[in-house]
Formats: structure tokens, C-alpha cells, sequence
């Protein structure tokens, strides 16, 4: 009887620590699957052929289309700049210069990667369409209720992910660990 | 006390291997996978939309338009073409876990166009002679997975011309497609 027990107890502690350790690794955005640039992070290799085994355990329960090498990188933020979350209560305002980056889109979405309804109809910008001041920076507001040209809107309370992705571009500008091109900032201002 | 320490060791040991399990069987089971969450929406070896299923698939990128082909190389080989201007386009091909296995943008196209033979781990590899020289001959990994083929929409005024550009692209089992 004492044995059975004991067996079980292995079973399950070997269970727990088994599969506990790939939920976090696959979910906890671990430095040997991504790179991170400022308060963005990336998984380099999730559009690769020869993608590693805990990037696409990470892709086969995300469920996400990931975008190929040649087609280009999709980085995503959580937070702002000093690391705080990014919380739908408070204005953000996004600048940096990406004339490098011949397509590019920024857009939001809830924590779980899903669009967020909002009765302008905007979810995302891109590099057609900004506005860029003299010097090409880009100054994006996102915002709950408008807030001039170029606006994202968040939604009305809650968390929320930003996601900035580069096309027909070579990611290595950006993702590699050394000399990395910076990204944009990510600056909270007023909060309700 | 040295059963208790010799039972932690054997759990963690065992965790070990219940770790690689996990990480060998995940993309194969792949319930969770892009092409697990819309198999059922999708007609098999046609490029089709998904309309409103288009939520079930997480941080897809609202500036593009998407079609999305189901292959199933168990009943031959698949010929997939796509006619695009200069404006930025993709064909990517996945394996049913979410993997890429290929992908090609606009600029690999010839004079607007892209020929591709996909074949499968059944399939016969083909004859090159019959097909035009610029066919991009491809084998997949696997029976069964998706082509996503997607249009930039720079601006929302864009967005018709775009779907328009997407809906040329074809996946099917007609050799005079191309």
C-alpha cells in the first residue's frame, strides 16, 4: 500500500514538474526563444523551417499564423517603457523613427491576441498611412477616446498588447542580441 | 529520509523525460494549432475566406486581407498560383502544427505571377518537363496543412482592390491552372 502511494506520489509530482516546465517555457517569454528590443519582444525563430522544438510547442497551442522569415517579424509590448503594463485607463504615445522599414503595421489587441472592437473601426496603423515629422518620426497616440490624427484606439478599460510588425525586411536588423536598431518608445502620459 | 530524497530525485528525473514528452508531442497533437482552430471552416484544396471565423485565429494582422487554402496532398498534388502588382503580397505554406515550411513574397514573382507544384510525402515527384520553368516545385512536410496567401492594405481605401488581388490566388488539382 505504502508503495502504491508513493509511486503515485512520483507519478504526479513527475507530471507536474514535467509538463509545468513546458507551460513555462512556452509561456513566459524566456530568453532563449525570444529577443526583446526595449519593451518589445519577438520569437526570431517562429517563422523559420528549422524552428526549435520550444518555439513551436509555443506556436502549436498559440494558434497564432506566424509570419515567415521573408515575409517578415511581429514584435508585441505589454508594457511601457519603464515596464509597467499597459493599461487601457491610460493615454500612450509611441514614437521613433522607422524609415528603415519599408512595411510596417502597429495595432492592438486584448491580452489573448484578439481584436478589440471599436466603433471607429481603426485597429491598426500603417506606414502608408502616419504622419512622420521632418526629422521621419512617427507619433502614434493610443487612447481611449480620440485623440488627433493619428490615433489607435484602446479599448475602455483592461489590458491590452501592441504589436508592431516589420515586412519585406531583413530581421536580423532588429532582432539580433548585438547592435540591434532601436524600436519605438513606448511613453504612458495622463491616466483616467 | 534518504527514501524521501531518493523519491524527489526519481520524480524529477522522470519530470525530465514527461518535459520532452510534452515538447515532442505538442506540435503533433496540435488541437491549439492555427490550422487545428480552422480545419472545419475550410473546404480542402481551395483558396477560401474565412469571414467571421477569421476571430478563432489570434493576432493576425488587421492590415491584410487573407485567403486561406486546407491542403490534403493524399489525393495528389496541388498547383497554386497568385497574380499580384507591386503592392506588398505573401504566400506562406504551414505544416499543421503553425510551422512555416515555405513562403515567398512579391518580389520572387514573375512578371506578376507565381507558379508553385506542391506535392506531398505520397506523392510522386514530378516530371519537370511538364511544367512551365518557372514553377516552383515544392515538397511538403506533411498530408495535410494550410496556405495562406495575404494583400497589405495600406489604407482602408485600399481594402477592396486588395481582396480583389487575394481572391486571384488559386490552390486546386487543375494542372491548367497554370
Amino acid at each position: 500500500m505504502r508503495l502504491i502511494v508513493q509511486l503515485l506520489f512520483v507519478a504526479a509530482l513527475a507530471l507536474a514538474i514535467g509538463l509545468g516546465s513546458v507551460y513555462y517555457a512556452t509561456h513566459a517569454q524566456l530568453s532563449f526563444i525570444t529577443v526583446k528590443n526595449g519593451s518589445w519582444y519577438a520569437y526570431p525563430n517562429i517563422g523559420k523551417p528549422d524552428i526549435d522544438a520550444y518555439t513551436l510547442a509555443y506556436l502549436s497551442i498559440s494558434g497564432e499564423i506566424p509570419l515567415a522569415v521573408v515575409d517578415g517579424i511581429a514584435f508585441q509590448s505589454t508594457t511601457d517603457d519603464t515596464g509597467r503594463t499597459l493599461d487601457a485607463r491610460c493615454d500612450y504615445l509611441i514614437t521613433g523613427n522607422l524609415d528603415a522599414v519599408p512595411v510596417w503595421t502597429l495595432s492592438l489587441t486584448d491580452t489573448q491576441g484578439r481584436d478589440i472592437f471599436n466603433p471607429a473601426r481603426r485597429y491598426a496603423f500603417t506606414s502608408q498611412e502616419i504622419l512622420r515629422s521632418a526629422n521621419g518620426e512617427i507619433r502614434a497616440l493610443v487612447s481611449a477616446s480620440p485623440k488627433g490624427k493619428d490615433w489607435l484606439p484602446a479599448p475602455d478599460k483592461g489590458a491590452f498588447t501592441l504589436h508592431l510588425r516589420f515586412y519585406d525586411v531583413a530581421i536580423n536588423a532588429f532582432a539580433e542580441n548585438r547592435s540591434r536598431t532601436p524600436l519605438p518608445r513606448i511613453e504612458r502620459r495622463s491616466c483616467e | 529520509m534518504m527514501r524521501i530524497v531518493f523519491l524527489l530525485l526519481l520524480s524529477l528525473s522522470l519530470g525530465g523525460i514527461a518535459h520532452i514528452g510534452a515538447l515532442m508531442l505538442l506540435p503533433v497533437l496540435a488541437p491549439q494549432s492555427a490550422y487545428g482552430r480552422i480545419e472545419k471552416h475550410l473546404p480542402a484544396n481551395r483558396f477560401a475566406s474565412l469571414g467571421t471565423q477569421q476571430r478563432h485565429l489570434p493576432k493576425l494582422d488587421p492590415a491584410f486581407e487573407y485567403r486561406f487554402c486546407k491542403f490534403d496532398l493524399r489525393d495528389g498534388p496541388l498547383y497554386i498560383n497568385a497574380s499580384m502588382d507591386e503592392n506588398y503580397f505573401t504566400l506562406a505554406f504551414h505544416a499543421h502544427d503553425g510551422g512555416v515550411f515555405y513562403a515567398l513574397n512579391q518580389r520572387s514573382s514573375v512578371s506578376g505571377k507565381m507558379d508553385i507544384f506542391l506535392y506531398g510525402p505520397n506523392n510522386l515527384a514530378p516530371d519537370r518537363e511538364t511544367l512551365p520553368a518557372s514553377t516552383i516545385v515544392l515538397a511538403a512536410p506533411t498530408h495535410v496543412g494550410l496556405i495562406v496567401a495575404k494583400a497589405f492594405v495600406g489604407t482602408e481605401s485600399q481594402r477592396l482592390q486588395m481582396r480583389h488581388t487575394v481572391e486571384l490566388a488559386y490552390c486546386g488539382q487543375d494542372e491548367k491552372a497554370f
